[in-house]
């Protein structure tokens, strides 16, 4: 194995060569005892994530605060029915268009004031139902 | 128990509960501040992009079940998102500058260990600040968040191979960094 090598190794799988697989840590490891470069390279990768560890950030975290601002905020666009409820909704429009039909079925030919009415009723108030 | 998984109080949280958010949000908020505050690099903004975070889970609660996602990917929906917000925030034109952050305690036995510790703590910091955001992240979500490259790769919207590559040219970067420290 070269230095090249190594470092890239380094690079790779991080600064612990337990981690590595077997096979390329067996190959790696007689090269820390006669190169200085690949010594180095693995001592800052050490280093780096030694510091990492460190200097986690760790901040105070109000989560009362946070989650009463975020009900407070959100309450605009959460539905204003609750999924149960939306499926009721939608099954109570399934009856009343079923409903329509029958009717509509079933109404004498001259009776047309009322098929329109119905027909409106379902467009959501009838601006566009020609 | 299994009334306090996050799978059970998000369920509840779908049906408007309030205490039960409040509690994924203690249980998920530090996690997820901390996350934000490495990748933005200041504590303020990376409240912020928390707050976001729990407002958009708030409201978009009620449609995972609809959505057929599992409320099991909860933790990692909230890390995706939460990362997101912070890469966005670091790639607006205006930003803050990485805030100095109080040095942690140097357990190093006498002050010369202590002031070398302190310098390449330092050296850390700048490279982490001039890192691309998502190589920052990739860090972010390996070391301090302890993530798998396939949670990390999904944290970040992307495939492990993509990810991998963004944590290969960190290390690479924060490693020079340090070794340049040394010569």
């Amino acid at each position: 194995m070269t230095d090249e090598e190594f470092i890239s190794l380094l690079d790779e799988w991080g600064g612990d060569p337990a981690r590595w697989p077997v096979h390329l840590r067996l190959d790696a490891m007689p090269l820390l005892e006669h190169s200085a470069r690949a010594r180095a390279g693995l001592k800052a990768m050490q280093d780096v994530e030694r510091l990492l560890a460190r200097s986690a950030p760790a901040p105070a975290f109000d989560s009362a605060a946070i989650a009463a601002r975020a009900t407070r905020h959100g309450q605009a666009g959460r539905p204003i029915m609750s999924p149960a409820l939306r499926k009721v909704s939608f099954a109570a429009l399934g009856a009343l268009a079923l409903a329509a039909g029958i009717l509509v079925g079933m109404t004498p030919p001259g009776d047309t004031a009322i098929i329109g009415s119905v027909q409106m009723a379902l467009n959501g108030g009838g601006n566009d139902v020609q | 128990m299994v009334g306090d998984t996050d799978d059970a109080l998000v369920l509840q949280v779908a049906r408007g509960d309030r205490l039960a958010f409040a509690r994924l949000v203690e249980r998920h908020g530090a996690r997820l501040t901390a996350l934000a505050v490495r990748i933005v690099g200041n504590r303020a903004v990376a409240e912020e992009i928390v707050q976001e975070t729990f407002t958009r889970a708030w409201v978009a609660a009620p449609n995972w079940q609809h959505k057929g996602e599992t409320a099991r990917a909860f933790a990692a929906w909230l890390s995706r998102v939460a990362t997101n917000l912070a890469i966005d925030q670091v790639r607006k034109p205006r930003n803050l500058p990485i805030e100095d952050a109080p040095e942690p305690v140097d357990p190093a036995t006498d002050a010369v260990d202590a002031l070398i510790a302190g310098e390449k703590l330092a050296r850390l910091r700048v490279a982490l600040a001039g890192l691309p955001p998502r190589q920052r992240a990739a860090i972010a979500l390996t070391y301090d968040q302890g993530l798998s490259n396939i949670e990390g790769a999904a944290a970040l919207e992307t495939s492990v191979g993509a990810f991998e590559l963004l944590l290969v040219r960190a290390r690479r970067a924060l490693r020079v960094a340090m070794t340049e420290d040394e010569a």
